[in-house]
């Protein structure tokens, strides 16, 4: 995984060469960076592969809702295979104060590059068939 | 109390009662519990001061009924006989026109305060009335208005006698020697019209009652729990009671002359009943009327003694009313079938529990102990408790309720077995599954992502090298694998049965709502009226019950998501599941949330898709959304349940 987060960086530098990129491994090491300091934007993959616990996918959603509810205006990219996790936290997205976007892991970079350009303009940008995934 | 208490109380009352009700029609308890109250009240009354009783045998006799009346009138006149009971023979009969009859006529008319006559009659039936005939020749007729009337009421004088042919040894213990009434009403033979009649012994005691002011206590025991429709009293040998009244005569066989009051041992007879009638089987057997009694075959006139004697000592035994009876083994029914529940319980616990095993036989035990004891004692307090038949119900509902509950608890058992093999195995291919479906998206998927960034690397510093194709390839096969990958996850979690579906679907609307509203999701009022829709356990019922549960989450998260405030303006939700013939329905109705215009909008989006596709896949399923004019939103969905038979 930290692989593809690597490039996730490469690709993040496309946008501003100066880009400082950090990586961490777990929920728990990213709650602590995030008490440490705020970034400009937050890339988050919804499947963790995290030892130890039982879903993965779980422990992404409970991060991203964490994220939501203390960082309001953090500006958030969701970049994962399973983008339809994030679905269940929609309404706390709609409240969410600072740029969000969510990207499929799966889709070319430039897809990747638009949503983090998204993100940190403070703007939202989800799939059409996510926001009124009841209706 | 548990289910499986009340089903055990249940099924003991039900049990012994009807058993009851079956050995009611049989002989075989009826033989039992007589032979038991004989041989108790036998051994119990042993010796019977019989010196109040004196029975005069006329089977020598030839005389016609003047010399009978002759010897009847020197009793009670000179004697002062107290009661004398007659058991005419037939050979009076017939003396109606005759002159003879008019000395016995006129004898009965002065002396009709101290004489009893007694008529044969088979034994009282609760079921049809038994014709009697009376001596009509012996009441003296007046003629009132161009017809004879009689001066004598014919109760006042006749007294009926229960008699019945047995044979054999059973035929002790149904014999009306043993067990008697005291009143009854019979059809007379003369003009087929009804007649209440006391019995010979109660009619010859009422007199006696009557004349000097004694009480008879039987005639008052009249106890809501005893019936006095047949008792019982004891049978004494009184042999030695008979005179042989053509003996006492010198032999001579006409006995008009006869003054028995020169007799010493007959000169004063106040406060004695004197018999009349044949006693002898061996001379006059159609006369004797001969009766099986537990002290050997008696004739009628010694029967009608021993009733006397038995109601005068106070020596009655009385019968439980039926219902009593039937309660006492509805209540004994019910006490073994709460016992048995709970033995049969600790039998088949996991840990076997022997202690309960062990306490269950000893409270049998002590059960029927205390019946026994019961009977016994009510036994010696002149109470017939029913033995044989109870004691029979509640062994044999023992026995059933033991084989029922162990045979449904062993049901239950193979079904929880292959319920939870079944558990088992559905949980671990949807672990598979999911676990197939992860490493695909872990492993295969990370290293196409990660070729999908080095083409585009490459793309990126070498613009002149063209990646689009291999990466449209790439693009493509990603979608198929994604897919298939959402579908194998959806697949996996069908598998397992909702946990909140097990209680059926009413419980899970229910569970699902007030979960909804615990966690502040559903804020709006919520009016629940989720029935049970009687349920059955067919793999496609189950399926389809996936999909009907699915329906109603997507309904309400519609509700949540666009009709609650702060999007909508609604205020409450109402939620109805019912089932009404083979048709069930579902309704969700919010008031205020949607309008007609949204509804247009919204008729080919995913949620509707959902939904008409659910309605789809069931019998008859109907899916109808509609606007009511107060701009009420109400979601419907209806199915037929016949299609899961």
């Amino acid at each position: 995984m930290e692989d593809v987060a690597r490039n996730n960086c490469t690709f993040l530098q496309m946008i501003d060469p100066k880009a400082r990129c950090e990586i961490v491994p777990s929920p728990q090491a990213a709650k602590d960076s995030l008490a440490r300091h705020i970034p400009d934007l937050l890339v988050v993959d919804l499947m963790l592969d995290e030892k130890g616990e039982i879903d993965q996918k779980t422990s992404g959603v409970a991060f991203l809702h964490y994220v939501l509810c203390h960082h309001p205006h953090l500006n958030v990219l969701i970049y994962s295979t399973n983008p339809e996790l994030a679905k269940q936290l929609s309404l706390n997205i709609e409240k969410h104060k600072g740029g969000f976007s969510i990207v499929d892991k799966m889709e070319l970079r430039t897809a990747f590059i638009a949503g983090a350009s998204t993100a940190l303009l403070g703007e939202k940008r989800t799939p059409d068939s996510f926001v009124d995934a009841a209706y | 109390m548990s289910y499986r208490t009340v089903l055990g109380a249940l099924l003991g009352l039900g049990t012994s009662i009807s058993y009851y009700a079956l050995l009611s029609f049989l002989p075989l308890a009826n033989h039992i519990d007589g032979s038991i109250y004989d041989s108790y009240i036998q051994l119990k009354h042993q010796q019977q001061h019989s010196e109040k009783i004196v029975i005069f045998s006329i089977d020598t006799i030839v005389g016609g009924a003047p010399q009978y009346a002759s010897v009847l009138e020197d009793l009670l006149n000179n004697s002062q006989a107290e009661v004398v009971v007659i058991n005419p023979p037939q050979h009076w009969y017939g003396r109606e026109a005759n002159e003879n009859g008019r000395q016995l006529r006129q004898l009965i008319k002065q002396y009709k305060d101290r004489i009893v006559l007694a008529s044969m009659t088979a034994p009282i039936d609760a079921e049809y009335q038994t014709s009697i005939a009376l001596y009509n020749y012996m009441i003296e007729q007046t003629p009132i208005g161009g017809s004879d009337t009689p001066e004598i009421e014919a109760t006042e004088i006749h007294g009926f006698f229960e008699f019945a042919y047995q044979s054999g040894q059973n035929g002790i213990f149904d014999s009306p020697a043993s067990r008697h009434s005291l009143e009854g009403e019979f059809i007379r033979d003369d003009d087929s019209k009804d007649i209440s009649l006391k019995s010979v012994a109660a009619l010859a005691l009422h007199k006696l009652s009557q004349r000097t002011e004694r009480d008879v206590s039987v005639f008052h025991s009249d106890s809501p729990l005893t019936s006095t429709a047949r008792i019982q009293t004891p049978i004494w040998n009184l042999k030695a009671q008979i005179h042989n009244l053509s003996e006492l005569c010198g032999g001579n066989k006409r006995i008009g002359d006869c003054k028995l009051s020169n007799v010493e041992r007959f000169a004063d007879l106040s406060d004695k009943f004197v018999f009349f009638g044949h006693t002898d089987t061996q001379t006059n057997a159609a006369e004797v009327h001969a009766m099986l009694t537990p002290r050997g075959e008696m004739s009628a006139v010694e029967v009608q003694a021993n009733h006397i004697l038995g109601l005068q000592s106070g020596d009655v035994y009385l019968p439980l009313r039926k219902w009593l009876a039937i309660a006492i083994v509805g209540v004994g029914g019910v006490c073994f079938g709460i016992v048995i529940n709970t033995g049969i319980s600790g039998l088949l616990a996991q840990k076997k529990n022997h202690w309960i095993v062990r306490r269950t036989l000893l409270s049998i035990s002590a059960l029927f102990l205390i019946y026994a004891l019961t009977a016994t004692s009510s036994l010696a307090a002149g109470v017939l408790l029913p033995i044989s038949a109870p004691i029979i119900s509640w062994a044999i509902a023992i026995l059933t309720s033991s084989f029922v509950l162990l045979y449904r608890n062993q049901e239950r058992m193979v079904e929880r077995q292959l319920s939870s093999e079944r558990k088992v195995v559905i949980d671990q291919a949807s672990k598979q599954l999911q676990s197939i479906a992860d490493r695909v998206h872990q492993d295969a998927l990370h290293h196409m992502k990660l070729a999908m960034d080095w083409l585009e690397l490459i793309q990126i510093q070498s613009p002149a090298c063209d990646v689009s194709v291999p990466l449209e390839k790439m693009l493509r096969a990603n979608q198929s694998i994604r897919e298939n990958l959402i579908d194998t996850r959806l697949c996996a979690e069908k598998l397992p049965i909702s946990s909140e579906l097990r209680l059926g679907l009413h419980m899970a609307i229910r569970l699902h709502t007030k979960r909804l509203r615990k966690r502040d999701e559903l804020i709006l009022k919520v009016d629940m009226n989720a029935n049970p829709i009687r349920e059955n356990s067919s793999s496609r019922w189950i399926e389809a019950r996936e999909g009907i549960f699915s329906f109603y989450r997507e309904s309400i998260n519609n509700i949540i998501r666009h009709a609650q405030p702060p999007k909508g303006r609604s205020t409450k939700v109402a939620v109805d599941l019912e089932r009404v013939a083979d048709v069930a329905v579902l309704r969700v109705t919010n008031d205020g949330g949607f309008s007609s215009t949204y509804l247009a909008e919204t008729t080919e989006n995913f949620g509707t898709q959902v939904m008409e596709k659910v309605a789809s896949r069931l019998p008859n399923g109907k899916f109808r959304r509609r606007v009511s004019a107060k701009g009420d939103f109400q979601v419907e969905l209806s199915w037929s349940m016949n299609g899961f038979m």
